[in-house]
């Protein structure tokens, strides 16, 4: 007959091989499970979330663009008439025949005759061109002159300016402008 | 000591075969992990639904705006036009120097007997070249320049008494 300590002993031993196998096969099954199964699932889930949070970012920012658009176009509504007046200022090209034109109206309104005209091309990354303009008229005239050409539908931005007068003769008016077109 | 009947003959676990205790293994706790493994699958496999369900919605609605934005892209261009044209004219404008308006007041301030000849106007400064008979009348029109608001500074650039024609000659540079 065995001892009653030889039994539990025996019966201890048994116990902790049990407990041993389980945790192994315990053990074995997570990292499996885990390698197998739950790891594809999280990997779908969170590429599946990115996805998700960039398809919101991006919408975010369309729906801002489409809001500023809409806003721009009721804006461009409002102003409409005022359009042509910003492209007339500054034209889209360089459109010299126009501007001669403009020049040579502005001069006979103001009984003045141009002597010359030049155009120079701009060579500065702001896209326009140089005007050498003599003029002659009275004294008076060229003032006027001045004046209108300063009013005048296309911006011009005059640099120098020479004004030679002369009594009981015609006056000459030598301008270096610089006109702009975007 | 209390009677007692064990009808389940005890096992022992030694004893068993590999197969049956895997077996042991699965009902207990290979029991727990399974079902929860398959509760966590489940509930990523109606979590992507959910998902695919929302990027496609989404994506739907991105596709649309970005349609609006595409075929708005020629006025979204010519707006951009405008606002840079209305800048520049801004910012030119800021620089624009009349130079109508200080040749007007120098003429119209410049007394009887006071020949002007030439303006030479640039941004902020201004040469003129006169004549006069009588240093009265220079003198008159240099106090006026020098009493008006708008000049900052005059400098005598040149003065020339020429006898024989009895002509005081000089040139002024104005600065605004």
């Amino acid at each position: 007959m065995e001892s009653p300590f030889l039994t539990r002993l025996k019966k201890q031993e048994e116990y902790q091989k049990k407990a041993y196998l389980m945790g192994a096969v315990t053990v074995w099954a997570l990292v499996f499970f885990g390698i197998f199964v739950i790891r594809p699932s999280l990997i779908t889930a969170t590429a599946l979330q990115s996805k998700l949070w960039y398809y919101k970012k991006l919408d975010k920012s369309l729906e801002e663009k489409q809001n500023a658009i809409n806003k721009a176009k009721n804006d461009y509504k409002e102003i409409g008439d005022k359009i042509s007046k910003v492209n007339a200022r500054i034209p889209d090209k360089r459109n010299e025949a126009e501007f001669v034109k403009e020049i040579s109206f502005i001069a006979t309104k103001s009984k003045v005759s141009i002597a010359t005209l030049e155009t120079e091309i701009s060579t500065k990354p702001q896209k326009g061109l140089y005007i050498y303009l003599v003029a002659e008229g009275e004294k008076l005239d060229l003032f006027n002159f001045i004046e209108n050409i300063q009013k005048g539908e296309r911006l011009i931005d005059i640099s120098d300016l020479t004004l030679l007068i002369k009594e009981n003769k015609e006056s000459e008016l030598r301008i270096k402008s610089f006109i702009y077109y975007l | 000591m209390p009677f007692q009947i064990n009808l389940v003959p005890g096992i022992n676990f030694e004893k068993l075969a590999f197969r049956k205790k895997l077996f042991l293994w699965a009902t207990t706790t290979g029991k727990v992990i399974i079902v929860v493994t398959e509760l966590f699958v489940l509930l990523t496999f109606v979590y992507r639904f959910s998902l695919d369900k929302n990027i496609k919605e989404i994506a739907e609605a991105v596709d649309k705006k970005a349609n609006f934005i595409e075929n708005n892209l020629q006025f979204v261009d010519e707006y951009n036009k405008i606002q840079d044209k209305v800048y520049l004219i801004t910012q030119i404008k800021k620089d624009l120097y009349n130079h109508f308006t200080p040749i007007n007041k120098i003429q119209s301030i410049a007394p009887v007997g006071i020949s002007i000849l030439r303006f030479d106007s640039q941004k902020n400064y201004l040469i003129l070249y006169a004549e006069t008979k009588g240093t009265l009348q220079f003198s008159s029109f240099l106090e006026t320049l020098m009493n008006s608001s708008e000049v900052k500074r005059i400098h005598l650039t040149s003065a020339d008494f020429v006898k024989e024609e009895n002509l005081f000659k000089f040139s002024l540079e104005l600065n605004y």
